[in-house]
């Protein structure tokens, strides 16, 4: 696996912070330390990751799903591994700002958001729907078959996303000092 | 301090200091040789092709260095790359790729200058050295190259400060071997986060500075110039170059298919690639050029970017004619220290700057003066940024002229603006042309700093293209990265055929 692999920068992009901060959470530093002595590549977001792949610079990355769906689309044979230990979930929050000038409006497309019409619209883009109601984007398997098991230190909740936000500095500190310095 | 010292260790800031003095000088002395070897060939050798090799030598300089790299990083893959033959394993990663990118496009400021430099250059000291029996080479070391000696070490100051503060090349080549230099170090302060990442990001800055202020002193102290060179453009001829004809000719062709032809097919491959990566003509498609050339943003881009590139060079042009005037025929100091003050800008990294820009724009809105046009925000980040490139030629051009006819004009009774718009300006022409040119290609794609005070309605070519880069694929990133240096090849081009407005030697 040694010069095989890349990832993004978790200082540039927020997805992959959060895969840092759960993968981090989960397996501890130790595990960012093992994919170093693998010489690692972590830099820029996701399209660098994929980009290494498609190139075969790095052909392994840990790289969000909807890339690889929206890839696959145009011809590419990149395909997932679903990690055994459950995916990373990266929610997409919404929210209203407090001091907005045109509360309606924003209410408006708050609502549209949580409509059928858009959740279909966001899986066509190759999200998932946080409801059961709505299909998994296409090629991609049912949330439950891929998600961490339950009490798994990989699974999302509420709490943990404030404790990361906590401990977000410390954590960018951490993965540069082990990932990036020399 | 102290703060920010548990993230950064010194070794680390030590480390990328050195790796950034040590790539700004190599690639200022690079530049200076290819400059002077380049200028000289296509000014003042009978090398075939010598007139259009003039003209296109300056485009790899429009184009961001980035997507130079880019180009680099898919030829030097050691998988797929066209030429992994001739890389190492490491491919076009670490110090001495990122040398080779930034020379390719630095490398034109000592060649516009000289070029300039040489046009402006009366040939009648060249010419009777050589009836005196000097050979070429002897003419070129004891004549041309003392007279242009301040524009051959402006236009190396100018690359050293310009891959100092470079940032885009030593990301995308130094970081994945974790080589920083002090932008990228700067920059990943920055994304830190934080209190602390933000001081570090601005102690890092003020150390950039201060190395940049000391490379400005040092200069300004050998570059005390004498002007001998006459002001009248006269007739010129050309070396003889007999037998080495050919190598010299190969040795410009060469250059420029290294600098730009191997780079303009790797983005034309990888713009034509289904997905990056495969390059076999099967699978060509024109589906990511068309997906750029119908996008609504690219279109409102190109008049932005062209709009505000040509207001704001023409504006650093007009300030550096009147800043080099003052400077120079007037002796009035403001003006030196003005335009020595502005090669700090030049050195700042972008993304400093627009910080900059935005903590400005926020203050006045204290102040109950919202400046809420990103375009305006633009123009005045690019317009500090740039406005060293004009000034500093500009004055090098004043002072190399010898200013027998202003004299003859105030003699005959010209006030200031006459003399400037009937003696200077058509003096200094050709210089006032490289000038704002120099100015102008940058900012017409100019990524870091547009990135990050855009807003809606001010798109601009570069935040199109980072756009693309990020949230598009690598393909579509290509095809307007394509799209741009054809553009770029076809105005070097042009201004060959055309002529009058161009770098074209011209045989007034």
């Amino acid at each position: 696996m040694k010069g095989k692999i890349s990832m993004g920068s978790p200082l540039e992009s927020g997805t992959m912070f959060m895969a840092v901060a759960m993968l981090s959470r989960a397996f501890g530093w130790q595990f960012f330390d093992d994919l170093r002595q693998n010489d690692l590549i972590a830099a820029g977001g996701n399209s660098s990751v994929m980009n290494r792949m498609e190139t075969r610079e790095r052909p392994i990355g840990i790289v969000l799903l909807e890339n690889i769906l929206k890839a696959q689309k145009k011809g590419s044979s990149i395909g997932a591994i679903y990690p055994p230990e459950g995916s990373v979930a990266v929610p997409s929050p919404i929210a209203i700002l407090a001091d907005t000038r045109q509360p309606e409006l924003a209410r408006k497309v708050y609502d549209w958001f949580f409509s059928d019409e858009a959740q279909k619209a966001i899986v066509k883009a190759g999200l998932y729907s946080p409801f059961a109601r709505i299909v998994p984007p296409m090629g991609a398997p049912a949330w439950d078959k891929i998600s961490p098991h339950a009490g798994s230190l990989l699974r999302w909740s509420p709490e943990v996303l404030s404790e990361l936000y906590e401990k977000k500095d410390e954590m960018k500190r951490q993965f540069s000092q082990r990932m990036m310095s020399r | 301090m102290s703060g920010y010292l548990n993230a950064l260790s010194w070794q680390w800031v030590l480390d990328a200091t050195i790796r950034s003095l040590a790539i700004s000088v190599v690639v200022a002395l690079l530049s200076g040789f290819l400059g002077v070897v380049m200028a000289w060939v296509v000014t003042r050798t009978d090398a075939p092709g010598a007139d259009i090799l003039g003209g296109v030598l300056s485009v790899p300089y429009a184009i961001p260095a980035y997507l130079l790299g880019m180009a680099w990083v898919v030829l030097g893959n050691p998988q797929v790359g066209l030429l992994k033959a001739f890389f190492p394993s490491s491919g076009s990663y670490g110090f001495w790729g990122i040398v080779f990118v930034e020379t390719s496009v630095a490398f034109a400021f000592p060649y516009l200058e000289l070029k300039a430099g040489f046009e402006r250059l009366d040939a009648a000291f060249e010419e009777a050295a050589r009836m005196s029996g000097a050979t070429p080479g002897r003419v070129f070391r004891d004549i041309s190259l003392p007279l242009l000696w301040p524009s051959l070490l402006n236009g190396m100051i100018l690359a050293f400060l310009y891959s100092l503060s470079a940032f885009g090349v030593p990301a995308l080549l130094g970081l994945p071997v974790r080589q920083f230099t002090l932008t990228t170090l700067i920059y990943s302060q920055l994304k830190l986060g934080g209190g602390s990442g933000l001081v570090g990001g601005f102690a890092l800055s003020l150390l950039l500075l201060c190395i940049a202020a000391v490379g400005l002193v040092l200069s300004s102290r050998v570059s005390r110039s004498k002007s001998l060179s006459g002001g009248k453009s006269s007739h010129q001829t050309r070396v003889k170059l007999g037998r080495w004809r050919a190598p010299v000719s190969a040795f410009g062709w060469g250059f420029f298919g290294i600098a730009v032809i191997l780079p303009w097919i790797a983005l034309a491959l990888s713009a034509l690639a289904p997905v990056a990566g495969r390059y076999s003509p099967r699978l060509w498609t024109l589906e990511h050029l068309g997906y750029v050339l119908k996008l609504q943003d690219f279109r409102e881009a190109l008049v932005n970017s062209l709009f505000l590139a040509g207001a704001v060079a023409t504006l650093i042009t007009f300030v550096g004619f009147s800043l080099g005037f003052l400077a120079v025929r007037r002796r009035q100091g403001w003006a030196s220290v003005i335009i020595q003050a502005l090669g700090l800008p030049f050195a700042t990294p972008g993304t400093v700057l627009a910080m900059g820009v935005l903590f400005v724009a926020v203050v006045c809105a204290r102040f109950g003066m919202p400046i809420n046009e990103p375009l305006l925000m633009m123009a005045a980040a690019y317009g500090f940024k740039y406005a060293a490139v004009a000034a500093r030629s500009l004055v090098t051009a004043f002072s190399q002229v010898d200013p027998v006819m202003e004299e003859a004009a105030r003699v005959s009774g010209a006030n200031t603006a006459e003399l400037l718009w009937t003696i200077w300006l058509p003096l200094l022409r050709k210089t006032l042309l490289s000038a704002w040119w120099l100015g102008f290609l940058p900012m017409l794609t100019e990524l870091t700093m547009s990135v990050l005070l855009t807003g809606p309605g001010a798109a601009t070519l570069g935040t199109v293209l980072f756009e693309l880069q990020e949230y598009a694929d690598q393909p579509s990133a290509a095809a307007l990265a394509w799209l741009l240096l054809t553009a770029a090849l076809g105005v070097g081009l042009m201004s060959i055929k055309r002529g009058d407005w161009s770098f074209r030697k011209s045989a007034s």
